[in-house]
């Protein structure tokens, strides 16, 4: 009941804004469906856009339920793709691209995460603004790779060299785009979830997130949990970033991400921070992104995506306090 | 030097004036990561209104008015509904950028967009007015917060908000004034910002300028004396990254320069880091008994 009356509040809402934006709101609804599912190329693209949404989301929650506020996913999504790139262009036998590219992806998210844990740890500096500034250092960093260091070698446009056939993730779904990068991203939504609920690292990591003085009066040495939290948060976002390069564009542009990684903390927080509930929250965002490049049809711009976002979010806000108060 | 000085100062104000109010609220006890949201409402509603009307200074009133609502709505879910202020204020963000693209898009800018007027100087060393405001804004809030009873009464709502209550002040209301009081600065900051500095209104065009107001109360250690002096450096480095790049002199690639004012915000941040103590209380809701 209490979740209808925040459901409804928040639809209401939504279509004040669509009308206000002179469109109506039946017509963005029926747009949006049809752009998520309306043939097989839009049900493909749905889960082609919950695939980052899903590693980032998980990466977010995983910070969060840790306590850390890390609002840098784009950041280390960006520096993932930066990382794979390079890495899958390199002159190594085939057969070791793939896999080096999308381990140098992780490790491009969790070195960039790391910057924000050691500037935490070591200076005291807040996460949320360390995470929040490092995104926009990420943004030019990517601007200037496509420039510089990383620019194709025919020198003509701001873009990468594309990847070679054999340095791709394969095709998962005969006909469409649909690359095994979802299928890596449901596995670990598994493993995350295993690993909050049944390692000792996982314990620690809730428990600092509960409250971490208590932590560490159980022995929890709140600093080695910060850090791995940390890194393995951007270790999910940076592979977003690398599978998005070896699965979907190949290739290095500016700018690159669409937002994916701020999505994620929506994606996140509707779960209720909880990895196998990612899953469905990445697919409904997913499927809002997809379904986005219908939406201009009926006369609004694809960014009332961002206010879908935002009343997501304010419903959920709205519904854990009225869970809460009714106790 | 004169002319470069002017210019920072002309800089500095967006991020100055959304600093300025967010000092308050944080000695009360409330942290705003949707400081970047408020600018850019700010900055379109001054834009709409400046067009429609032909008057830039009703322009800064509706941009005042417009941030002070959104403001409103963070002040309901992270004040009275008690829920996670980075949240909210990250929501906050979500709801500015969304709804600033879709109204900009499907609502053309009619007529002429009417600038702030100059009141003295030209061209790169204009003063306007929102420019004035914020330096005589800093005594003031100087003044407010270390020499008046509601200045005890906010500082003590961060570090101490029992003590507060139990004097029969409502430690909640404050917070909210405080919030409000930084929603209507940001409004005016961000008109500064589309109808003082860029002339025109461009999606995104805040770049972050609400973060770095963040950074700058940490930088300048929660008084406004501090901030000013923090808001002015960080516009000194953009003004001169700006200007580097104008000259084309030095052949740095354009990306390296526009990275410049936030890795010199980290490096700030690392620099103060350790050494500086927000209030006690911040980020923490609270519960009147």
């Amino acid at each position: 009941m209490k979740l209808v009356a925040c459901v409804v509040g928040g639809l209401l809402l939504l279509a004040a804004v669509i009308l206000a934006a002179k469109a109506s709101p039946v017509a963005v609804a029926l747009a949006l469906f049809r752009g998520a599912f309306g043939s097989k190329d839009s049900v493909a693209n749905t889960l082609i856009q919950t695939t980052p949404l899903l590693l980032t989301g998980l990466g977010v929650g995983l910070a969060f339920k840790g306590k850390l506020f890390n609002i840098g996913a784009e950041g280390q999504f960006l520096l993932g793709a930066v990382f794979a790139i390079w890495a899958g262009t390199q002159r190594l036998p085939a057969p070791l691209l793939l896999p080096l590219a999308l381990l140098s992806g992780a490790l491009g998210g969790a070195l960039w995460a790391g910057l924000a844990a050691a500037l935490k740890l070591w200076r005291g500096v807040q996460e949320v603004l360390s995470t929040l500034l490092l995104n926009f250092v990420a943004i030019q960093l990517v601007a200037w790779m496509v420039r510089g260091p990383l620019q194709e070698a025919v020198k003509q446009y701001p873009q990468s060299d594309k990847l070679a056939i054999s340095s791709r993730l394969a095709f998962l779904w005969p006909g469409t785009q649909l690359h095994q990068g979802f299928l890596i991203a449901l596995v670990l939504a598994v493993l995350i979830w295993a690993y909050l609920a049944k390692t000792a690292s996982g314990f620690a990591l809730r428990a600092v997130g509960a409250g971490a003085e208590a932590a560490e009066a159980a022995g929890i040495s709140v600093a080695k949990t910060t850090w791995g939290t940390f890194l393995l948060s951007g270790a999910l976002s940076g592979l977003a970033g690398a599978i998005q390069i070896c699965g979907v564009t190949y290739f290095l542009a500016d700018p690159y991400s669409k937002g994916y990684g701020y999505t994620a903390i929506a994606v996140a927080l509707l779960a209720n921070l909880s990895p196998l509930w990612t899953i469905l929250t990445a697919l409904f965002f997913g499927a809002l992104t997809a379904g986005a490049t219908e939406v201009q049809s009926a006369g609004v711009s694809s960014v009332v995506i961002q206010v879908l976002q935002a009343v997501t979010l304010l419903t959920v806000l709205a519904y854990g306090w009225l869970r809460e108060r009714g106790k | 030097m004169i002319p470069f000085l002017l210019q920072t100062l002309t800089f500095a104000t967006p991020v100055l004036l959304a600093a300025l109010g967010a000092v308050f609220a944080e000695r009360a006890g409330v942290v705003n990561i949707g400081l970047e949201g408020l600018l850019l409402v700010g900055a379109l509603v001054a834009v709409l209104v400046s067009a429609a009307t032909g008057q830039p200074y009703l322009g800064v009133l509706a941009a005042a008015l417009a941030a002070l609502a959104l403001a409103g709505v963070f002040a309901v879910f992270a004040i009275a509904l008690k829920r996670d202020q980075v949240i909210v204020g990250t929501t906050i963000n979500f709801l500015a950028l969304g709804a600033t693209g879709v109204f900009y898009r499907s609502l053309k800018i009619s007529g002429e967009v009417k600038t702030l007027p100059v009141l003295f100087g030209d061209g790169s060393t204009a003063i306007n007015a929102i420019t004035l405001l914020g330096l005589l804004l800093i005594p003031v809030a100087q003044w407010l917060l270390y020499r008046t009873r509601l200045g005890i009464i906010v500082r003590s709502a961060g570090e101490k908000p029992e003590a507060v209550a139990a004097a029969g002040v409502f430690v909640n209301r404050m917070r909210v004034l405080t919030v409000l009081a930084t929603g209507a600065l940001c409004g005016i900051g961000g008109a500064a910002l589309s109808i003082g500095i860029a002339n025109t209104f461009t999606e995104e065009m805040t770049g972050g300028r609400g973060f770095i107001a963040l950074a700058v109360i940490v930088f300048g250690r929660w008084n406004p004396l501090g901030v000013l002096t923090a808001a002015l450096l960080f516009a000194a480095a953009d003004v001169w990254q700006t200007r580097l790049q104008a000259q084309g002199t030095l052949h740095i690639p354009y990306p390296i320069f526009l990275a410049l004012p936030y890795v010199l915000t980290l490096l700030a941040l690392a620099i103060r880091g350790a050494k500086v103590k927000p209030p006690a209380h911040l980020g923490e809701p609270f519960e009147q008994g």
